[in-house]
C-alpha cells in the first residue's frame, strides 16, 4: 500500500469523521431542495407555455390525478401493471439463477448462453415487443418482454456473484462434506444475494419501463400504458401527466421496498 | 487411528515440494506438532491429508467408509499414498489460519451447520451446545461473527472442528493472528475440548513454544523437498510446558537449534 493511501485512510478515520457526519445531516435538505427545484421549473415552464395541452402545470396534473383515481378503471389498471411487473420478476428470478449458476461454474455452458445475451442486448426493446405480440397477444407480451430484458441483467449479476465466491469458505464446505443442497443454502445462495439484489435494483426500473412501453404499444384491457395511450389519443395532456406520475410513484415505491430488503439483508455486517 | 504417509511425491512447479516423503502417525501420540520454516509445505501437507487440492479425489464418496473396510485415503496423481485408518468416519476436521466462519450465520448456526445433516437433530443440538459451552461461547450464540473479537471467532472455529465427529483434526497455525495471552487461552480451550472428546490432532506451527505447550510429539520438517529433520516425543508434563518454565525453555532452545541447522537458503536463524 502506498504511504499516501495509508495516510489518507488514517486521517479520514480520525479527523473527518465529525465533519462528515455534519455534512450527512444536510443531505435530506439538499434532496428536498432538488424536488423543489424540479417543481418550480415545471411551474415556471407551465406559466410560460400557458397551455394545458402542451404542458399542464402541477396544479392541473394533481386535479387530473384526483379525477383519475375516482375513475372505475384506475385501480384495475394499476393492479394489472403491478401484477405484470411482479409476475415478470417472479419468472426471471429463478430463471437467472438456473442459468447463471451453471454458466459461472461450467465455461461451456456460459459460452453457450453468451450469443443469446448478445442478441437480446442488441435487439431494440420495441421490436421485441412487436415480434412477441405476434406470438403472445396483447395481455401476455408485456410480461414476456420484461422477462427477456431483465434476464441478461440479473444473470450477469448471478455470474459475477458466483465468480466472487470466497475460496476459503469453499474449502470449509469441502472439508465438512456439506451436501450439494446444504452447500447451496448455506454458502452459494447467501454469497450471491447481494449481487442478486444489486441486479434487481437495475432490473426493476428496466422492468417498469418495458412493461409500460409494451402496454402503450399493445393496449391490453387494463394497464398504466393503456391509460397513457388513451389520454394521448384524446389530447388530454393533464391525464397523460397524471398516468406518468402514478407510474413514477409505483416504481419509486417498489424501489423503496427493495431498499428496505437490502437494509435487512446486510444486518449481519 | 493410523495415518500412514508413504513415499509421497508432490509439487506445484518443477521444484518438488515432497519427494519420497513418509510419515507414520498412530495412537501413541494424540497431538502431533509439525514444526518447520515458513513456506516449507506444511499447509500443503495438511491440504493433501484433507484431500483439498485440485485434482485430488476425496477420500471416499460418502462421509462413511464402506462397512468392513474402514479405510480411506485421497489419491495422488504424482505418486505415493496417504492411508487413513480409523473408525467408521473417514473425514477430517480442519482449523484454518483464519476463522473462516460464515458471516451470515450466527455463532450457533456456524457450529450447527457441520453436524445438522450428519447427526439426529437432538444429538446435533446437544453436541453444538456442549462445544459452545466448553469454548465459553454459549452466551454469544446469537451473535454474528462480525460482532466477535478475533479470539472468540477462532474459538468458534475450534468448536466447529470439535463438534464434527471426525477422528482427526488438522490445524494450520490456528493462533497466528492472535497475541500471546490469547494464544495461551486458545490452547487451553483446545485442551479442554480434547479432555471432553479426545481426537487426534495434527497441528502445524512455526512457533516451538506452541508445539511444546500442546503436543505429545514434535516433528521438525526441512525446507523442500521436505524431510523429517527431528522427530521426538514431548515428555514434559503439564506444568513444565508453560511458557516460563525452565524445562520448556530448554526444549525450546533445542528445537530452535534443530530449525537453525536446516540446510536452507531462507532460514532466518
Amino acid at each position: 500500500m502506498p504511504p499516501n493511501q495509508l495516510g489518507g485512510s488514517y486521517r479520514e478515520m480520525i479527523s473527518t469523521a465529525p465533519s462528515r457526519n455534519k455534512r450527512r445531516r444536510w443531505v435530506p435538505l439538499w434532496y428536498g431542495g432538488g424536488i423543489l427545484f424540479i417543481g418550480s421549473l415545471w411551474l415556471f415552464a407551465a406559466r410560460v407555455t400557458k397551455s394545458s395541452l402542451i404542458l399542464p402545470g402541477p396544479g392541473e396534473t394533481v386535479e387530473a390525478l384526483i379525477s383519475l383515481v375516482q375513475h372505475p378503471r384506475f385501480f384495475p389498471a394499476l393492479g394489472a401493471s403491478l401484477g405484470r411487473v411482479g409476475l415478470a420478476l417472479l419468472i426471471v428470478f429463478p430463471l437467472s439463477l438456473m442459468v447463471g449458476i451453471p454458466a459461472a461454474l461450467y465455461k461451456p455452458f456460459g459460452a453457450f448462453f453468451k450469443p443469446l445475451f448478445t442478441l437480446i442486448g442488441a435487439t431494440p426493446v420495441l421490436s421485441i415487443i412487436l415480434i412477441a405480440f405476434l406470438w403472445f397477444g396483447q395481455e401476455r407480451t408485456p410480461v414476456f418482454a420484461a422477462v427477456l430484458m431483465v434476464f441478461p441483467v440479473l444473470t450477469a449479476n448471478v455470474i459475477a456473484g458466483i465468480q466472487q465466491l470466497d475460496q476459503g469458505l469453499k474449502e470449509v464446505v469441502q472439508v465438512y462434506r456439506l451436501s450439494p443442497v446444504r452447500s447451496f443454502r448455506a454458502f452459494i445462495f447467501p454469497s450471491i444475494v447481494p449481487y442478486l439484489l444489486g441486479g434487481l435494483q437495475s432490473g426493476l426500473s428496466l422492468c417498469w419501463k418495458v412493461v409500460v412501453a409494451s402496454e402503450v404499444l399493445l393496449q391490453p384491457r387494463y394497464g398504466l400504458g393503456t391509460g397513457m395511450q388513451q389520454a394521448k389519443a384524446m389530447l388530454e395532456t393533464p391525464d397523460l401527466f397524471a398516468w406518468t406520475v402514478v407510474t413514477v410513484a409505483l416504481a419509486g415505491f417498489m424501489e423503496a421496498c427493495l431498499y428496505w430488503i437490502r437494509r435487512y439483508e446486510t444486518h449481519y455486517r | 487411528m493410523k495415518l500412514i504417509i508413504d513415499n509421497l511425491n508432490f509439487s506445484y512447479t518443477e521444484h518438488s515440494l515432497f519427494k519420497n516423503f513418509s510419515l507414520f502417525l498412530d495412537d501413541d501420540s494424540r497431538i502431533v506438532a509439525l514444526l518447520g520454516p515458513s513456506g516449507c509445505g506444511k499447509t500443503t501437507l495438511l491440504h493433501l491429508i484433507a484431500g483439498l487440492l485440485a485434482g485430488q479425489i476425496p477420500p471416499t464418496k460418502s462421509r462413511f467408509a464402506e462397512a468392513g473396510t474402514n479405510k480411506g485415503g485421497p489419491s495422488f496423481p504424482m505418486g505415493g499414498t496417504i492411508i487413513f485408518e480409523s473408525g467408521p468416519i473417514t473425514t477430517v476436521s480442519y482449523v484454518f489460519q483464519q476463522d473462516r466462519l460464515f458471516p451470515w450465520y450466527t455463532v450457533y448456526e456456524n457450529v450447527m451447520l457441520v453436524v445438522q445433516d450428519l447427526l439426529p437433530p437432538v444429538e446435533a443440538a446437544q453436541r453444538t451446545r456442549r462445544m459452545l459451552e466448553l469454548g465459553e461461547l454459549w452466551e454469544y450464540r446469537h451473535r454474528y461473527p462480525r460482532h466477535l473479537s478475533g479470539g472468540q471467532r477462532q474459538r468458534v472455529a475450534l468448536a466447529r472442528a470439535f463438534v464434527y465427529p471426525a477422528p482427526l483434526i488438522l490445524m494450520d497455525e490456528p493462533f497466528q493472528s492472535l497475541d500471546i495471552p490469547l494464544r495461551i487461552q486458545l490452547m487451553r480451550c483446545i485442551q479442554l475440548l480434547q479432555r471432553e472428546d479426545p481426537r487426534h490432532i495434527i497441528m502445524v506451527t512455526h512457533d516451538p513454544r506452541e508445539a511444546i505447550f500442546l503436543s505429545d510429539r514434535i516433528i521438525v520438517l526441512t525446507e523442500p523437498p521436505v524431510q523429517v529433520a527431528l522427530d521426538m516425543p514431548n515428555v514434559l508434563n503439564a506444568e513444565e510446558r508453560s511458557y516460563q518454565h525452565p524445562a520448556s525453555a530448554q526444549l525450546e532452545a533445542r528445537l530452535y537449534q534443530a530449525l537453525s541447522e536446516l540446510p536452507s537458503r531462507y532460514s532466518p536463524f
